[in-house]
């Protein structure tokens, strides 16, 4: 680990859940692991979380500077073609570096997961990459945030139906 | 046997078919046939030998007193073609031959000890030849044998057809071949017989068929039989001494076989682990713990509700285990599958990017077309202001431009500086697409064709499968529960635990009671097979030995007594043969009072006596075929073998008084059938019919002559 701009504390706690990890009442990991988790590795999680920020053009807005992810943590897990991705298709306009580019997007990204696609203990990620597949506009909900297919003025938002 | 008919086809002389009836025969009875030397007498005797043996054989004097005997060929070309050839002359008609008739066939019908027998042999070409045949080894001959309607018959080769034909060991049990030429007396052929009157061993084979006559071959045979007999019976007494032997051990492995059948019944005890349990001991194990299980059992039915309630459990059980199995293998499917949907995830923004790109990519092209057009003409613009009257050179056609007048050059310089204005604005926004073709190719490079509708199918899966295993779980939590009301499960699973212990125990008894009972049956075969064999070698033992030894005694008196009996036997035929050889000789010799007795050797030798009892000396060759004669008639007497005699021209050596004494003697003493066929020399015709055939002696009488009009085609002519 590299002390960095990076992602946040709560998206690094999610990034722990997709990987298997679970908390007690005081926020502490235990010992047990969530054997159905969507992920192995929490780099795979991670660059999943990256990936849904970029595909619906979000990024952690306010500063944060918890250590996560540097260019070498990405580098050395093989990631190395994110500097292309994201120097085109990301946020280049409003980061120079790459890797603080994807560090924002993840960070909002796992946040967001845990906040749609994570219930009773349990992440169901394919609706998301559904959603996040087909060819439609995005529309975000004026109320709780969620993201749906922007199909016509009176579809309602999949999560609070507003 | 009789003969009641002979038919003869292109056969010697006899060209065509001629018949010879002898009529119905009852009593001995005496037939003669005259006719001239060479019109065929022979040839019907060769008729018969033919048929009846399969050879004919010629004899001639080899001019140093030795007599040659040759078979007679069916066909000799040499000698229808007129050259030279055997003494032995064939048998095929020569007129037939020159016909193209390659076909002869004699037909004998016979009666022999109260059946009838047509015995029809045939010689032809064979069919695979195409021109005249030059020896026999070109025909074929076809036999059948006729006895009573049945009959017999196979094509052979004509050379050594014996071995192949089918009838002719029918006929060689009616009338062996070795003894026929005592029946055949023929002319010069009775020399053979001379020889024996010096008792020479020249001719073994002579001496064979003497003896073949009298028996004695088969007499030597049967004691041949029974030493066979006896050496066999000594072995099969040598073997069941042998047995005998055997028997204690077999008596020591049937204890042994006891002993352990009665260890596999009752048990046994072994240092290593004491006492263990045979049969009887097993099966009351057995029947003990099937006491126990019940018992058991009983007591468990009483707590069913637990019971079942576990079997429930148990099987809720099962069930969650299966569903666990398959788990971690769809688990690590769903994540591999998630794991490579980050690229589904930003298709959507890939390809607007890549659009936006598309259009960045032109107008930077645009951007820079227009920034290159004006560097083109700004610097020449620049320079003509710079200029003191602006004349400079075109930069397009190089001739000089016009002077710039004050209001020109005003208007030019404002001109300056709205294009330098523009090439700003263009430089500005070319830097905001400048390297969108690059981008767009690397952008490329994520675009992705996966679907994510798998991802779904697993991820609903996986779900569906952990909610399933998450009510299996309640479930089991809920017979666990109830269980817990139900009451002791303790004492349950406690009685549970003994039965299954007892049921292992169980099935061990069972397969060591399996095992123990196996190998008493193997035991009990065996012991059987073994009494089996004692019985065989012990109860009837001592009898069969001694039986055995009683038929080896009795098969040796039998052989003393054969060997005894074949001495005297042989000795009472020479001594009969002496007898009659010795009456005939003084009946038919011509001065009888200068001899008194012919006696047989072992060798079958003949010797004369004189009057005065020493050995003679028979010097005359008369007396020497005539003592042959008297032999054969010694030999046909005493034997018991009834076959037509035939007397064919016999003794040329003998004079004509001792002939009709013959003729006379075997006319009026005919054997069954009696058959003269003589010369005129001999025979003559008018004699014989009125002294014999007109006093009823002489049955039926022929003559042979030739056709009219041929001097070599013979035929019958019936006399009277």
């Amino acid at each position: 680990m590299v002390s960095q701009p990076g992602i946040g504390i709560n998206a690094a706690r999610v990034l722990k859940q997709l990987c298997g990890t679970t908390f007690d009442e005081e926020n502490k990991p235990i010992t047990e692991k969530n054997l159905n988790c969507p992920f192995k590795t929490e780099i795979q999680a991670y660059r999943f979380c990256a990936m849904v920020g970029l595909a619906l053009d979000k990024r952690t807005t306010d500063g944060m500077m918890q250590t996560k992810w540097s260019v070498e943590s990405i580098y050395n897990s093989g990631e190395k073609h994110f500097a292309d991705l994201f120097s085109i298709a990301g946020r280049e306009l409003d980061y120079v570096d790459w890797v603080d580019a994807m560090n924002r997007c993840a960070d909002w990204g796992a946040i967001y997961i845990s906040k749609y696609y994570f219930v009773a203990g349990k992440f169901t990620l394919a609706p998301l990459i559904e959603l996040l597949n087909s060819d439609s506009d995005f529309t975000e909900c004026d109320k709780c945030g969620a993201f749906s297919p922007s199909k016509d003025k009176e579809s309602k938002c999949w999560k609070c139906g507003g | 046997m009789k003969i009641t008919a002979l038919v003869m086809k292109n056969w010697c002389s006899f060209l065509g078919e001629h018949r010879l009836d002898f009529g119905i025969i009852d009593n001995p009875t005496s037939y003669a046939i005259f006719g001239q030397i060479g019109k065929g007498k022979s040839s019907t005797v060769a008729a018969l030998e033919w048929s009846l043996f399969g050879q004919v054989m010629d004899t001639i004097d080899d001019g140093d007193d030795q007599i040659l005997r040759r078979s007679r060929p069916l066909i000799d070309s040499e000698f229808y073609n007129g050259k030279r050839s055997s003494f032995a002359l064939p048998l095929l008609s020569d007129a037939s031959f020159r016909k193209g008739e390659y076909h002869a066939e004699v037909v004998v019908e016979f009666n022999h000890q109260g059946q009838n027998y047509v015995l029809s042999k045939s010689a032809y070409r064979d069919a695979s030849l195409d021109g005249p045949p030059s020896s026999d080894r070109d025909m074929k001959i076809m036999m059948s044998l006729d006895i009573g309607g049945t009959i017999i018959k196979n094509e052979v080769n004509a050379v050594d057809y014996r071995s192949e034909s089918i009838v002719q060991p029918h006929l060689d049990e009616i009338i062996p071949q070795d003894v026929s030429r005592f029946f055949f007396v023929k002319g010069d052929a009775i020399r053979e017989f001379t020889g024996l009157i010096f008792g020479s061993d020249n001719n073994p084979k002579l001496m064979n068929d003497v003896n073949s006559v009298v028996g004695l071959p088969a007499l030597t045979r049967s004691l041949i039989d029974i030493r066979r007999m006896k050496a066999q019976e000594q072995d099969r007494a040598n073997s069941i001494a042998s047995r005998n032997k055997g028997k204690s051990d077999l008596e020591k492995e049937i204890i042994g076989e006891n002993t352990k059948l009665d260890s596999i019944r009752k048990g046994s005890h072994t240092p290593d682990e004491g006492q263990l349990p045979g049969i009887d001991g097993l099966r009351e194990m057995k029947l003990d713990l099937e006491d126990s299980i019940g018992n058991l059992e009983s007591k468990l039915k009483q707590l069913d509700e637990v019971k079942n309630l576990l079997s429930k459990r148990e099987a809720y059980t099962e069930q969650l285990d299966s569903r666990s199995r398959n788990m971690p293998a769809k688990r690590k499917l769903m994540r591999e599958s998630i794991n490579t949907s980050w690229k589904i995830l930003i298709q959507p923004t890939i390809k607007r990017k890549l659009l936006k790109l598309e259009i960045d990519a032109n107008k930077e092209i645009e951007i820079v077309d227009k920034i290159s057009e004006i560097e083109r003409f700004l610097p020449h613009d620049k320079e003509r202001i710079s200029h003191s009257d602006g004349s400079v050179p075109c930069p397009v056609c190089d001739k000089k431009r016009d002077a710039l007048t004050t209001k020109k050059k005003s208007e030019l310089v404002k001109k300056i500086s709205a294009t330098e204005d523009k090439l700003f604005d263009l430089n500005y926004d070319l830097e905001s697409v400048k390297g969108s073709q690059q981008k767009k190719n690397m952008l490329m490079t994520f675009r992705s064709d996966l679907s994510p509708g798998s991802i779904s199918a697993l991820e609903d899966s996986v779900t569906r499968e952990l909610e399933d295993i998450e009510e299996l779980e309640g479930y089991i939590s809920a017979c666990n529960d109830a269980l817990t009301e139900a009451g002791d499960i303790d004492e349950f699973n406690q009685i549970k635990d003994q039965i299954t212990g007892l049921r292992n125990e169980y099935v061990l008894i069972s397969n060591d009671l399996k095992w123990h009972e196996s190998r008493e049956l193997e035991i009990l075969e065996r012991l059987q097979l073994l009494r089996g064999r004692l019985q065989r070698r012990g109860g009837v033992q001592g009898d069969e030995l001694k039986k055995s030894q009683e038929k080896i005694q009795a098969l040796d008196w039998f052989e003393t007594i054969w060997n005894e009996s074949l001495d005297r036997y042989r000795e009472n035929i020479r001594s009969s043969i002496d007898e009659v050889c010795t009456k005939m000789f003084l009946k038919w010799v011509d001065s009888p009072e200068k001899y008194s007795k012919i006696k047989t050797s072992q060798n079958w030798g003949l010797d004369v006596y004189g009057a005065d009892n020493n050995w003679a000396p028979l010097a005359n060759p008369g007396h020497r075929q005539l003592l042959s004669i008297c032999f054969i008639e010694a030999l046909r007497h005493c034997s018991e073998i009834e076959f037509p005699m035939i007397f064919d021209n016999p003794g040329a050596a003998v004079d004509k008084e001792t002939i009709d004494s013959i003729l006379e003697y075997y006319f009026l003493n005919p054997p069954s059938q009696f058959l003269a066929l003589s010369h005129t020399g001999a025979m003559r015709e008018d004699e014989i019919i009125s002294k014999f055939y007109d006093t009823g002696k002489l049955s039926r009488a022929w003559r042979i002559n030739f056709e009219s009009g041929s001097n070599r085609h013979s035929k019958f002519e019936k006399v009277r």
